[in-house]
């Protein structure tokens, strides 16, 4: 049975993964320019080879405390549903193939991530992996309800 | 994009070029009757239609268009006089073609009871004779002494009417042997989808209107075998019909045929015409969908269709070989500097540096060359405003002439998307109020036939554009009169042309219902005046009474380049666009004056204006470094002053605005983004935004 490849990154030490084919590219940390009277959790624009793209940072939605930014952060970009948007993580650490009897569903997890965000877990070897359903986090209708906060 | 999608492109983007080829060529034909080179033109455009809507699967689009092209080839062949309702007629079928291709482009029928009747109209132009042709069978007839029949005929077959070996075609076909089938309506409604139809069945109904010299019984005689077991009905409407059609009949919608014939009274249409509804109101009423999913829907057709036009563009094959050639010379010349920096060995210098210098400089003509893909000639716009005149010309019977100069000049197409309009807005005008009746005219010693003159031209770096009519000119004494009222004017103060502009575009000014008066110029002219500002712009006008207006636009070249301030503020750029600055100066403590409990206010120019940090209005606060700024910028949107305070004016700067929306969505305060020298991204500030947040984050404070 085949499985399905993720990213695996890190925020705030905990481990999360996104499917790699939603991934277009991965850039180093730049400035980031802010909006204004937008929500926290997004962090402003950023200039993509001529193209203006949005950062977010998954802390916010996760109640994870704020972080200073570094030269060390990673912008992973992807794209979902024809637009193309940042998300700030901490490093990248590796790309790995999750079969389907390593996948766990959210049902047992306890809620204090909000489900609707998860995929499910991935276990590998001692690894915990929260994987994410990207697509829900940055949706338009997700997007839009930060904008009424 | 898929085969299928990239056909329909080259489509809907020839059938544009294709329709404003047509009617360009209609206003030529009608200033210059018989002028064959542009018959030849339009039948060509039209032909090309025809195939063109056929082999994309636009079969009712194509199916009318033929009926066009039938009409013109009798045209060509003097068959049929070029007359101006006929002209008139032709050119409401481009925009009707337009409006069914809008249709096509976002999946929307055109309603069939409008196309039958349009259809109807042209099978009348069809249905007659040439004049001369006339003339020798009316005599003809005379002398023969035959009188025309008008027969309407409902042929309603059974389903079975394939089984008895029978053929509606044949039955039809025999039909015009002995007579002309005027008008012919299939009901195709009964027709199953594909997939349920039954081959063996028929499922479609016709009307027909016969016009023939036979009796009824020898119509009858036709469906002799069929008669019996079919639902036909025959009935003699000569008395009802109209008889020996005329041109002028044809050219107006059926209601007004039928009062003009006296069949109905006006009443009777209007209440019939109240009775038609849209179709999104009729499932309404019948409770197959609420009223949000039509309008939503409704919405979306619209969006959709703008989508479309804003997102494709014919460019000329010159330029982008152009370009081509650009990106090769760009190609070679990288690889140049790729073999001298890895040659062994120290790094030759000079030779780098050479090459580098004149890989800016092709750069340089390769940002040129793309900025003028965008580039549109002005003759598409100002060909609209001549078909324009020339339609309200003919309604209000006055007599204008058009000039079109400087056709040629070349601005943003979405500049000229943005100044459309605006621009018809005052072509309008300039038609209902500037340009007298033909005696009127005369009376004042003026040639009958007016004219508006359309110019455009480059001059510093801008484009003029200039709508000179040669009318009655405004009423300088009244709008002096509406203008003391109003308050905006002193009694003493003489009115000229400059502050003529401000006054009749002042909002206040139009509302009055002194307006008409005024021979209503003042409508909508603030609307107008603030659109032109938007993308840039500035109007002027003058006039000279009796001898009329000019109103001038100037225009930036491009609307992707806003001309805007670049200052900084917390360690960041914003860029504020230079339509609404009012003035820049270094901020005085001393000027500030506490109003209420929390709000500043600031002496700018004589005049106290509220006054607020950008980085507290944006709230974009990095550091807890709360300190005032030292420049105040003074905006003015027209329709509030406010200042800004920021950290540092630099220069004037070019942004080149890329939006936000592309990948997140509007944020307010904010038009887009330009990316500056260093390449991060500066927010560009929407002002009208900025204004709404700034007057809302000053209310919050005070309360």
């Amino acid at each position: 049975m085949l499985g399905t490849q993720y990213i695996v990154f890190s925020i705030n030490r905990q481990i999360f993964g996104i499917e790699i084919f939603k991934i277009k590219e991965v850039l180093s940390y730049r400035k980031v320019t802010p909006l204004p009277q937008v929500d926290e959790f997004v962090k402003g624009i950023i200039n993509l080879r001529g193209a203006v793209i949005p950062v977010f940072d998954l802390r916010e939605k996760f109640n994870l405390p704020a972080k200073e930014y570094t030269r060390f952060h990673v912008i992973i970009v992807v794209e979902i549903a024809g637009r193309i948007m940042g998300v700030i993580v901490d490093e990248i650490s590796d790309v790995v193939e999750i079969l389907p009897e390593e996948f766990q569903t959210t049902g047992n997890l306890p809620s204090n991530l909000r489900r609707e965000y998860l995929k499910g877990v991935g276990k590998k070897q001692d690894e915990m992996i929260i994987l994410l359903d990207i697509d829900r986090l940055l949706s338009h209708e997700e997007l839009e309800l930060v904008d009424a906060a | 994009m898929n085969e299928l999608e990239e056909t329909l492109q080259v489509f809907f983007a020839e059938t544009e070029d294709l329709l404003r080829r047509s009617e360009e060529s209609l206003l030529h034909i009608e200033a210059a009757p018989g002028s064959g080179p542009d018959l030849e033109e339009l039948f060509r455009a039209i032909h090309t239609l025809k195939s063109g809507s056929a082999m994309v699967g636009f079969n009712t689009l194509s199916g009318y268009v033929h009926l066009i092209e039938n009409l013109l080839d009798r045209i060509r062949n003097n068959q049929l006089p070029v007359t101006r309702p006929l002209i008139s007629f032709l050119l409401e079928d481009v925009d009707f073609i337009r409006t069914m291709v809008d249709g096509c482009a976002n999946g929307a029928d055109v309603d069939s009871d409008i196309l039958n009747a349009r259809k109807a109209q042209l099978n009348r132009f069809l249905g007659i004779k040439g004049v001369k042709e006339a003339t020798r069978e009316s005599a003809a007839d005379s002398s023969k002494a035959k009188k025309w029949h008008y027969y309407h005929i409902n042929l309603n077959f059974r389903e079975d009417l394939f089984d008895s070996g029978h053929d509606p075609l044949l039955i039809l076909l025999n039909l015009t042997e002995i007579g002309e089938c005027v008008e012919i309506a299939a009901d195709t409604s009964e027709l199953p989808c594909y997939k349920e139809m039954d081959f063996y069945k028929l499922y479609i109904s016709w009307q027909v209107i016969l016009k023939t010299t036979a009796s009824i019984q020898e119509v009858e005689d036709v469906f002799m075998f069929v008669k019996d077991e079919h639902n036909i009905v025959i009935d003699d409407i000569t008395d009802r019909y109209i008889e020996g059609v005329d041109l002028q009949l044809g050219a107006i919608p059926l209601g007004e045929a039928l009062v003009k014939r006296g069949g109905i009274t006006k009443e009777d249409l209007k209440s019939a015409l109240d009775k038609q509804k849209k179709l999104g109101e009729i499932l309404i009423d019948e409770g197959k969908i609420n009223k949000e999913a039509v309008q939503k829907m409704v919405s979306l057709q619209q969006e959709s269709r703008y989508v479309y036009r804003k997102t494709s563009l014919r460019v000329d094959v010159k330029k982008i070989d152009h370009l081509v050639n650009l990106a090769e010379e760009i190609g070679i010349n990288l690889s140049r500097v790729q073999s001298l920096l890895i040659r062994e060995g120290d790094l030759p210098r000079n030779e780098i540096e050479q090459e580098i210098e004149s890989l800016l400089k092709i750069n340089r003509e390769f940002q040129e060359q793309v900025a003028g893909i965008r580039m549109f000639s002005l003759k598409g716009t100002f060909q609209r405003f001549q078909r324009i005149v020339r339609d309200a010309a003919y309604d209000q019977k006055k007599q204008i002439k058009v000039i079109l100069s400087g056709i040629n000049t070349e601005l943003d197409k979405e500049v000229i998307e943005y100044i459309a309009d605006p621009l018809k807005h005052l072509v309008r005008n300039c038609v209902d109020h500037g340009i007298e009746l033909p005696e009127e005219r005369v009376a004042a010693g003026k040639p009958a036939e007016g004219t508006i003159e359309f110019k455009a031209y480059q001059k510093g770096g801008k484009i003029f554009i200039q709508i000179c009519d040669d009318g009655n000119g405004l009423d300088m004494e009244k709008i002096h009169r509406r203008a003391l009222e109003i308050g905006l004017n002193t009694a003493g103060e003489k009115l000229d042309n400059d502050r003529l502009v401000e006054i009749i575009c002042h909002p206040g000014f139009s509302t009055a219902s002194s307006v008409t008066e005024l021979s209503g110029r003042g409508v909508g002219l603030n609307v107008v005046k603030t659109e032109i500002e938007r993308v840039g712009g500035l109007m002027q006008i003058e006039t000279k009474k009796g001898k009329g207006t000019v109103f001038t636009l100037v225009l930036p070249l491009t609307f992707a380049l806003t001309e805007a301030l670049h200052v900084r503020d917390q360690g960041r750029s914003y860029l504020v666009p230079l339509w609404g600055i009012i003035g820049v100066e270094k901020f005085k403590p001393e000027r500030v004056r506490t109003f209420g409990a929390n709000e500043k206010v600031y002496r700018f120019m004589g005049e106290y204006l509220p006054l607020m940090n950008l980085y507290r209005i944006y709230k974009t606060m990095t550091s807890e470094n709360d300190r005032d700024g030292t420049i105040t910028v003074f905006l003015d949107t027209g329709k509030q002053r406010f200042g800004i305070l920021v950290d540092e004016a630099l220069d004037p700067y070019k942004a080149v605005i890329k939006t936000i929306e592309s990948n997140y969505q509007s944020v307010r305060g904010v038009s887009g983004a330009t990316i500056m020298g260093d390449g991060s991204a500066a927010i560009v500030l929407d002002l009208l935004g900025l204004e709404e947040i700034f007057f809302k984050t000053a209310r919050l404070a005070t309360n």
